[in-house]
């Protein structure tokens, strides 16, 4: 009936039926964020009381906190941030070139596939499969079914680039194809493994190789799926929501080339003072110190967007979430360069304060922009022009905020405690205190992170409500594709052939 | 010696030509020819749903009409009116 109600629809207003974008996976992936985003934030939540309580979960194997902490990561990072990112690439990769998806039988395999992954990898972590790699844990079957999956997305987004119906390829796109390049290398070279049996391999790597292996990934995960990724989304959703373009489009994309050209070999720096040689982990140094300029220069430009139209910042909640989000970006790419000179990391590594920052990026970075174009999408998805409730966004964005402001405060101040105390020593040598006396110091911390982290949690669920109030509320649209736009008669600059009778 | 950086450094060298390689077919290809307008042009781009397949879906289901509507704060509360006012009042196309 819905599909009826569109084509009477396009028929009105002079669109041949048929002609439209697949909105379909979008909204799939949309609601499978924010079911990953309850499950993960959850998990996030129990392990941060575990902490506080280590013996709450009465001795299961299963939610201990050695298994439950990769399902965490696991899921905030590839479910939660991985759906946001496939929806967002899809909705915006098909706006932008006036295309719809290559195919709608791949998108749709990407979809469940995906899904599978991430429901194996909830099963197979908590019984403790692991290989042990950190964000990289899943044993090798999964890693092979990531493979596959993770190809399709590939064809499924470049061959909608390839027949677009417009000359130039906005930013946003740039970025996200960097995510889905880099990432596919980015697994296949650390994933390389010698499997024992169905559920146990061993790395293809070993000892202080495997570690450099482990954080050239490591940190390049964090520099394509939870940076150039989101970028992507940023460029798209911030100048949509605040109906500005982008401040700089030519800055826009100096930052693409900019960063991609210098991230690379940022990882060494997560290995300082271990057996990697000294001049790779100033490379590291360097390299990270190096990335503070694309990263604000983007930061400046997402903000700048809004000039001259600050005052929409006031009302409208969605913008907030956007606007901070870059502001957590641009504090948490300056923190990371700071924490990757040598002498500094010398005191944050191993303590509180690198979960804090990587939470002020998680959660105010990545959460946050989010959070905010799937405010702006769902309702296109859905055939409403707002969410069910702006107050209800609003009230997630306050709740939201003060979790993290209270999140990354409290561990700021553990992790120097911690650093402070592991390296005093008294006059004669020996260490001023034992590590038990640290944790012990700790607690007060550890508590206040716990209701940050639960503030954090209950703004999902304000969201989750609001949502489904959207969802009941609405009926799945799938918009009709324009013609050409007015503005863009000259299609075939380049040698690109227009996509012909779709 | 680092064994993995044999690996990693080669990577990172065809990676830099790669990257290198689109970049030249990006400006051979035109894609930095014009670097105002394509930021103009995703706005212009409309993507709200608009009020016709709203106002369908509301005779389809009568239901709907009922909902209570929000209250929203003043900047998006034209929006809002729109849609209220449109959904009870607008005819059917």
């Amino acid at each position: 009936m819905q599909a009826e109600i569109a084509q009477t629809f396009n028929r009105s207003v002079g669109q041949t039926a048929g002609e439209t974008y697949n909105y379909k996976v979008v909204r799939q992936f949309a609601i499978m964020t924010i079911v990953w985003g309850i499950v993960g934030m959850l998990v996030g939540v129990i392990i941060a009381a575990e902490l506080i309580w280590p013996d709450m979960t009465l001795g299961i194997p299963w939610l201990s906190f050695g298994r439950l902490r990769p399902l965490h990561t696991n899921a905030v990072i590839f479910a939660f941030g991985g759906c946001a990112l496939m929806g967002t690439s899809y909705y915006v990769v098909q706006r932008t070139c006036q295309a719809r998806l290559l195919s709608d039988k791949l998108a749709a395999f990407h979809f469940w596939g995906w899904q599978l992954v991430i429901v194996l990898a909830a099963i197979s972590l908590p019984l403790g499969y692991t290989q042990g790699k950190e964000y990289a844990e899943l044993e090798w079957p999964i890693d092979l079914l990531i493979t596959v999956v993770w190809v399709t997305y590939a064809i499924v987004f470049f061959g909608t680039i390839m027949r677009r119906k417009t000359a130039h390829i906005y930013v946003a796109n740039w970025f996200y194809g960097a995510f889905i390049v880099t990432v596919a290398l980015l697994h296949i070279v650390n994933s390389a493994a010698v499997p024992a049996s169905f559920w146990k391999s061993y790395s293809a790597y070993a000892g202080v190789q495997d570690a450099m292996i482990q954080w050239w990934y490591g940190h390049n995960a964090v520099g394509f799926f939870l940076t150039a990724g989101f970028l992507g989304m940023m460029y798209y959703f911030v100048p949509k929501q605040a109906e500005r373009p982008v401040y700089s489009y030519r800055l826009s994309v100096v930052h693409f080339w900019a960063l991609i050209f210098t991230y690379m070999w940022a990882g060494p720096h997560h290995l300082h003072y271990t057996a990697l040689p000294d001049w790779a982990q100033s490379l590291g140094m360097l390299f990270s110190l190096i990335l503070l300029a694309p990263s604000w220069g983007g930061m400046i430009n997402g903000m700048m967007t809004l000039s001259g139209a600050w005052h929409k910042l006031r009302d409208d909640p969605i913008l907030k979430f956007l606007i901070v989000s870059l502001s957590f970006y641009g504090m948490s790419t300056f923190e990371g360069p700071m924490l990757a000179i040598k002498t500094i990391n010398g005191l944050a590594h191993y303590t509180d304060w690198i979960i804090g920052h990587v939470h002020s990026g998680a959660l105010g970075w990545v959460a946050f922009i989010t959070f905010g174009s799937m405010y702006y999408l769902i309702p296109r998805l859905f055939g409403l022009k707002q969410m069910y409730s702006v107050r209800l966004i609003s009230l997630h964005f306050w709740v939201a905020t003060i979790g993290v402001v209270l999140y990354i405060a409290a561990l700021w101040i553990s992790g120097v405690m911690q650093g402070l105390m592991w390296r005093a020593v008294n006059a004669d040598g020996t260490l001023t205190y034992s590590f038990v006396e640290g944790v012990k110091a700790s607690y007060p911390y550890w508590t206040i992170r716990l209701v940050g982290g639960s503030l954090f949690f209950i703004g999902m669920l304000i969201m989750t409500y609001n949502v489904i109030r959207t969802v009941m509320m609405g009926h799945a649209y799938d918009a009709p594709i324009p013609a050409t736009l007015p503005s863009h008669p000259d299609l075939n600059i380049g040698g690109l052939q227009p996509a012909h009778g779709d | 010696m680092m064994e993995s950086l044999w690996l990693l450094i080669p990577l990172s060298v065809v990676l830099a030509f790669v990257i290198g390689a689109c970049f030249w077919w990006a400006a051979g290809s035109g894609q930095f020819d014009d670097l105002t307008g394509p930021g103009e042009r995703i706005l212009q781009d409309n993507d709200n749903v608009p009020d016709e397949f709203i106002n369908k879906n509301q005779e389809t289901s009568p239901g709907l009409i009922n909902i209570k509507l929000p209250r929203q704060p003043n900047a998006i509360i034209d929006q809002g009116k729109s849609i209220a006012s449109e959904n009870l009042t607008q005819k059917s196309l």
